[in-house]
């Protein structure tokens, strides 16, 4: 599907990618939501930007900000993949700040290939800010086998739900265990720290839950800090919707709402469950 | 000598309030203690860093910073009175610590007015007499005196030329800054990328801040700012400071100036002014960092 717009003016003519966001907060919003680590890969697709960055082969957390969300979007080749400093990307998107009630701060990526920066140019109230990213050969990603044939267990939660069961996990302990259970009809989180054992039940049949597909009981156990890796993106969700394929490998899928668009853009969480010694 | 001062306008005492709470940041960030003089002169108060009135704007090591403030004590204060001992002797210099200054003024909000001026207890006191509103409306309202120990500077010691207002007279080019919300969120950002600021500015009024490091470069531009072209010889000037002291600078400024303007002098420093109304005039001067 060639979702490659027709640029409106020939300034996108000479980039491989050129891109226009009359509100450059919608991408540092999706662009800190899964910065936890300082690099990232970022790549211009057909249909949009994806921003992925990765710890130790162990999570992978991907912003997708889809075409419709720009107001002019142009890729030269199927895909334009680039390594930079996230955290560096995310301070320039933020330059200007952001004072409430004012005109939004306007962005244009350009990015002319391979050898050169990416470019940002940020414009507020009569101030321009040009911003030149080294860029880096992109490191190829692990690959979570994140089959999606493979998805054992599914539910869709309201954020709100989820945000209150992960606050009641107690962090003293790194290991967060999850069950979707097919007798009992729940999702339950539980923690085993010092004190003692923490267990949040949210039944299917609660209104914090959408959907519960459960083909199998499931247990896993997970690391903390990387549902802490989403807590960004969890909060700027309005759903979540959680997906477990049957080696017990997460995803999580993240629905965040664009308000000044009327449009939704996604936030995926990908991690495989904690070997246990026992 | 006599001195005495009194806010009862809760305007002027809010305002008195951000000036010492600017004087204390700007303290906090010298190189010696966090010690302030305050000269008292007939209508205007100045503060100055102990370390300052000796250097006397000469920097020997790069990133350093000074700062001279002069309030107009008969504006901001609804009474305000000084005289000297005697002719010779037309002002006084004391030595305080800002931070205790500031604790006073922020006790409490339910301020009706203060009084100003200088006891000796024991020693030299600042002596601080607030009374406050009472707590409901048919409550008498209560007086609280603070003493704060400062020290009388003898004028031996500290010439009266070591207090006079930096001189700006071999300024090439003074251009307006932005705005200090725009500045300041600015500097912050740019803070977070690298540890030197250049800032360039021409004749035609255009302002240029940038930092440059090996991972990213940023540069804002900024156009028709009021500029000011006192030295013909060059069409751009510019500076290369450290962010932190420049990120210092512009986070210590409590009051809400009319502007703040910086001036190219040499290569050896920035020398930045930041005015309000009249008011108050405040010095600050970041030696740049040489290549």
């Amino acid at each position: 599907m060639n979702t490659t717009l027709i640029t409106r003016s020939n300034e996108g003519e000479k980039y491989l990618l050129y891109a226009k966001l009359d509100n450059a907060k919608i991408l540092y919003n999706l662009a800190k939501s899964v910065n936890f680590k300082e690099h990232a890969v970022f790549c211009a697709l057909d249909s949009g930007l994806k921003i992925s960055c990765e710890d130790a082969k162990s999570t992978q957390g991907i912003a997708f900000v889809h075409t419709d969300l720009f107001q002019e979007y142009s890729v030269k080749e199927d895909c334009v993949c680039i390594k930079i400093n996230l955290s560096v990307l995310i301070e320039c998107l933020n330059i200007f700040g952001s004072i409430v009630n004012s005109i939004p701060t306007a962005l244009k990526i350009c990015y002319e290939g391979y050898g050169h920066p990416l470019s940002l140019l940020l414009e507020d109230n009569g101030i321009i800010t040009e911003c030149n990213i080294k860029t880096m050969e992109a490191d190829s990603l692990v690959n979570f086998e994140f089959d999606f044939d493979r998805i054992i267990n599914k539910i869709i939660i309201k954020s709100e739900g989820l945000k209150e069961a992960l606050s009641e996990i107690d962090v003293s302990n790194d290991i967060i265990e999850i069950v979707i259970s097919i007798e009992k009809q729940f999702l339950r989180l539980s923690s085993f720290g010092l004190i003692g054992d923490t267990h949040i039940d949210i039944p299917a049949s609660s209104d914090y839950i959408e959907s519960f597909d459960c083909k199998k009981t499931q247990v896993n156990r997970y690391k903390v800090s990387f549902f802490r890796n989403s807590l960004k993106a969890l909060v700027s969700s309005s759903k979540v919707a959680l997906r477990i394929t049957d080696s017990g490998v997460m995803g999580i899928q993240f629905l965040i709402p664009i308000p000044e668009l009327s449009k939704m853009a996604f936030v995926e969480f990908y991690f495989c469950p904690d070997e246990e010694i026992e | 000598m006599k001195f005495g001062a009194k806010l009862i306008n809760t305007e002027n005492i809010e305002q008195f309030t951000e000036i010492v709470s600017t004087v204390n940041k700007l303290c906090s960030k010298g190189s010696g203690g966090k010690t302030c003089i305050i000269k008292l002169n007939h209508d205007s108060m100045c503060f100055v860093l102990p370390e300052f009135a000796s250097n006397h704007m000469l920097f020997y090591n790069s990133g350093q910073v000074s700062f001279w403030m002069r309030i107009d004590a008969l504006l901001l204060f609804d009474f305000y009175i000084f005289e000297g001992k005697s002719i010779e002797k037309s002002s006084v210099m004391i030595e305080i610590l800002p931070e205790n200054l500031l604790h006073v003024l922020k006790s409490t909000p339910n301020v009706k007015n203060l009084k100003l001026k200088l006891a000796n207890k024991q020693t030299v006191c600042l002596s601080i007499e607030i009374e406050y509103c009472g707590i409901s409306f048919k409550s008498k309202s209560r007086t609280i005196i603070h003493d704060i120990p400062v020290k009388i500077i003898s004028s031996s010691f500290m010439a009266m030329k070591d207090f006079q207002e930096p001189n700006l007279k071999d300024t090439a080019l003074s251009i307006q800054m932005p705005g200090l919300k725009t500045l300041k969120h600015m500097i912050e950002r740019m803070k977070a990328m690298g540890d030197h600021i250049t800032i360039e500015a021409t004749k035609n009024g255009d302002l240029t801040i940038r930092i440059q490091t090996e991972c990213v470069s940023v540069s804002s531009y900024f156009k028709n700012l009021p500029v000011q072209v006192k030295k013909n010889e060059l069409c751009s000037y510019s500076m290369r400071l450290s962010i932190r002291r420049m990120n210092d600078f512009i986070n210590s400024i409590q009051v809400k100036p009319d502007k703040i303007i910086c001036n190219f002098i040499n290569n050896k420093y920035a020398h930045f002014l930041v005015i309000q109304n009249g008011n108050l005039v405040l010095h600050y001067l970041i030696s740049s960092i040489l290549d």
